[in-house]
């Protein structure tokens, strides 16, 4: 039983994220809310996805424009996004400064797949798939999962 | 910022471009060598020929662009203020002459074939509507004032310069299919046609040159040198509209026989409708600016 | 005669796409056209970077390019400043698009619906839109925004200013100087994008101070 998290008062802890040595994976990928999207429910509402499409942050995978220049990667080009497992998303990327130079943004409950919501299909990039739930990434205390995770990106050439 | 080219306007309004220009231009080029006399009668009767069809289906093609093609006649209302408006009656005029002018060879007119003084005066207001035909495509798109790379004065001059030399090629072109004239004056047309094409390459790289004062302008020859407008610039305009016809036109066994005139016309008439695709596709409003940001116009 | 203007505060503003929702809702307008529309924009580099975005609507310009350029004359200004477009006498040939400084005006071929996947007529909501859409305007002509001049003839704001959450909106009479626009204008120092353009547009930006 680990113990360790029931202080009594507040205190941080890193997450396993915060441990990772390995220096492939140097970006810190998390999901942000676009302020018209509510949850996963609103990706199919047809007008809310004009304004997606054509927004230039909701459907991409945002970067600091720096680091994006650094690892050689220009607007609208197809990435992977890996995390430590091989688990992956694939998506355009878009380099923008508002960024840290180590952060990933992605928009998260985007990336639906089901057939019946034809308008969400196959838009955005599913962030959940990124996230690691295994005891280790779990705080034992409220069930709640790492929602940061270290991935590293590269270029999708057409493999 | 993203800057992206317009996306309403293109190979339709292209081709009513290039055709226009080139019919004008072929009539100029007729009517020029009617003067000449003798041995140019030929070439002059081909030229004007050319001027009234080319036209008439250029105007085909734009009025198929039209998002209500059925209000197409309403175009000629504003001449006080839209070049489309003044363009459409400086064309209908050049079309009637254009008719009137070859018509003195068909029946039931060929009694007026040596009234030859009603025949140049149709020729010279013919001209002078030819020369405003072809000058006003250019000025038409130069009206647009937030697209840095069609406002500029040497767009008319490019255009001017290409209807003419695409207007000489489309000479050259139907003489050696029709086989109506060959040797002496069709392979000086050639060679003058030569000229042309060098003063067009010399204008180009002027006009490309200038695009570098604004980031609108910019973007657009970045589009067009290197960007998705490339491959159209550099092999259909570069490559096909000018060196090839050049290369034929000035070696020696195509200047003598004429012989290179038919793939040399062929490929530098495609070059003028490329020409005016490249500019109709790069076309690129300026970034609008709200203190320190700068938006692209959304698409 | 009032010279009908909008004042956009952005600092107010926080890029919720309410005002560019709320025009679609309100003058049923087809997919590919929007009436009011939101750019984002960033400016500065990290650290020091700001986002912002920037509400568009048509700037009813008192020199409007695209009046200038429309040959068929179905562009006119009327006596508020309001720039129309007759829908009967337009052709489509998209040339006020090319000069319009600010993407103001759209076209569209034809209604498209929402939904390509379901069969069978547009659902009964849709079947209103496109009823509305096409006594207002139609297919193949330029439309714009029109400050709706339905809803302000009855005493109402136009609906993005109405809607707007963070109240940045404003609208009313540039000629009158004691009217809210007027006043912030120039209390906050109010400025026209691109002026440089030579339109002179209505729709005043005030700073993100």
């Amino acid at each position: 039983m680990d113990w360790r998290f029931y202080t009594p008062l507040a205190e941080w802890f890193p997450c396993p994220s915060h441990e990772e040595t390995n220096p492939d994976f140097d970006l810190w990928a998390f999901s942000w809310r676009p302020s018209f999207h509510t949850q996963s429910s609103t990706q199919n509402n047809p007008w809310l996805d004009e304004i997606s499409v054509n927004d230039p942050f909701v459907y991409l995978i945002q970067i600091n424009a720096e680091t994006g220049r650094k690892k050689g990667l220009k607007d609208r080009d197809i990435v992977y996004v890996e995390n430590k497992l091989g688990r992956k998303i694939k998506g355009p990327v878009k380099l923008v400064e508002g960024m840290h130079p180590e952060q990933l943004g992605i928009a998260g409950c985007h990336g639906h797949w089901a057939r019946g919501i034809p308008i969400a299909r196959g838009k955005g990039q599913f962030f959940d798939d990124l996230v690691i739930t295994d005891k280790e990434h779990t705080d034992s205390l409220t069930q709640g999962s790492d929602a940061c995770v270290k991935v590293k990106i590269y270029k999708a050439t057409g493999r | 910022m993203e800057l992206k080219a317009q996306s309403k306007w293109s190979w339709l309004v292209s081709a009513y471009l290039f055709l226009a220009g080139l019919g004008a231009g072929a009539y100029a080029i007729g009517v020029v060598a009617g003067f000449s006399g003798g041995e140019w009668a030929g070439v002059s009767k081909i030229g004007i020929s050319l001027g009234f069809p080319c036209v008439l289906v250029g105007c085909m093609f734009l009025i198929g662009d039209l998002g209500t093609p059925s209000n197409f006649w309403r175009a000629w209302r504003r001449p006080n203020t839209s070049w489309i408006a003044r363009g459409t009656i400086i064309i209908s005029i050049f079309m009637v002459l254009g008719v009137v002018h070859a018509a003195f060879w068909v029946w039931p007119f060929h009694s007026l074939e040596d009234a030859h003084g009603a025949r140049n005066l149709v020729g010279v207001l013919g001209i002078i509507f030819a020369f405003g035909t072809m000058i006003y495509t250019g000025i038409l798109l130069g009206a647009a004032r937030p697209i840095a790379f069609w406002s500029t004065a040497m767009l008319p001059l490019l255009f001017l310069i290409s209807a003419l030399s695409t207007g000489a090629m489309a000479v050259v072109l139907t003489s050696s299919l029709t086989g109506t004239t060959h040797g002496g004056p069709i392979a000086r047309l050639a060679w003058f046609d030569s000229l042309l094409i060098i003063l067009e390459i010399l204008v180009l790289f002027f006009y490309l040159q200038a695009t570098h004062r604004v980031p609108e302008s910019r973007a657009s020859a970045k589009l067009v040198l290197t960007g998705s407008v490339a491959p159209l610039f550099w092999a259909g305009v570069v490559l096909v509209g000018l060196l090839i016809p050049l290369v034929l036109e000035i070696l020696p066994v195509g200047a003598a026989t004429g012989a290179l005139a038919l793939p040399a016309s062929v490929c530098g008439i495609t070059g003028g409708l490329f020409l005016r695709q490249v500019v109709v596709s790069g076309g690129i409003h300026a970034p609008l600016r709200a203190g320190r940001f700068e938006i692209g116009l959304p698409a | 005669m009032p010279r009908y203007g909008f004042v956009i505060d952005l600092k107010r503003c926080y890029g919720c796409y309410t005002c560019q929702v709320v025009c679609k809702a309100s003058n049923h307008t087809p997919k590919g056209i929007d009436w009011a529309r939101c750019v984002p924009a960033e400016a500065g580099q990290f650290p020091a970077a700001l986002r912002q975005m920037i509400p568009l609507v048509c700037m009813q310009c008192a020199e409007p390019a695209c009046m200038e350029v429309c040959p068929t004359g179905a562009t006119l200004q009327d006596e508020n400043g309001i720039v129309t477009v007759d829908k009967e006498l337009c052709m489509g040939c998209k040339y006020c698009i090319m000069a319009c400084p600010y993407g103001a005006r759209q076209t569209v071929e034809k209604w498209t619906t929402y939904f390509p996947d379901a069969e069978g007529d547009l659902d009964p909501y849709e079947a209103h839109a496109k009823n509305a859409w096409e006594q207002k305007s139609g297919y193949g002509m330029a439309t714009k925004c029109d400050y709706c001049m339905d809803r302000v003839s009855e005493g109402r704001q136009p609906a993005c200013v109405e809607a707007c959450p963070a109240k940045a909106r404003y609208f009313g009479d540039l000629e009158d100087p004691e009217s809210e626009v007027s006043i912030l204008i120039r209390r906050e120092r109010g400025f026209q994008l691109n002026p440089e353009f030579g339109t002179d547009p209505s729709c005043y930006y005030l700073p993100p101070r």
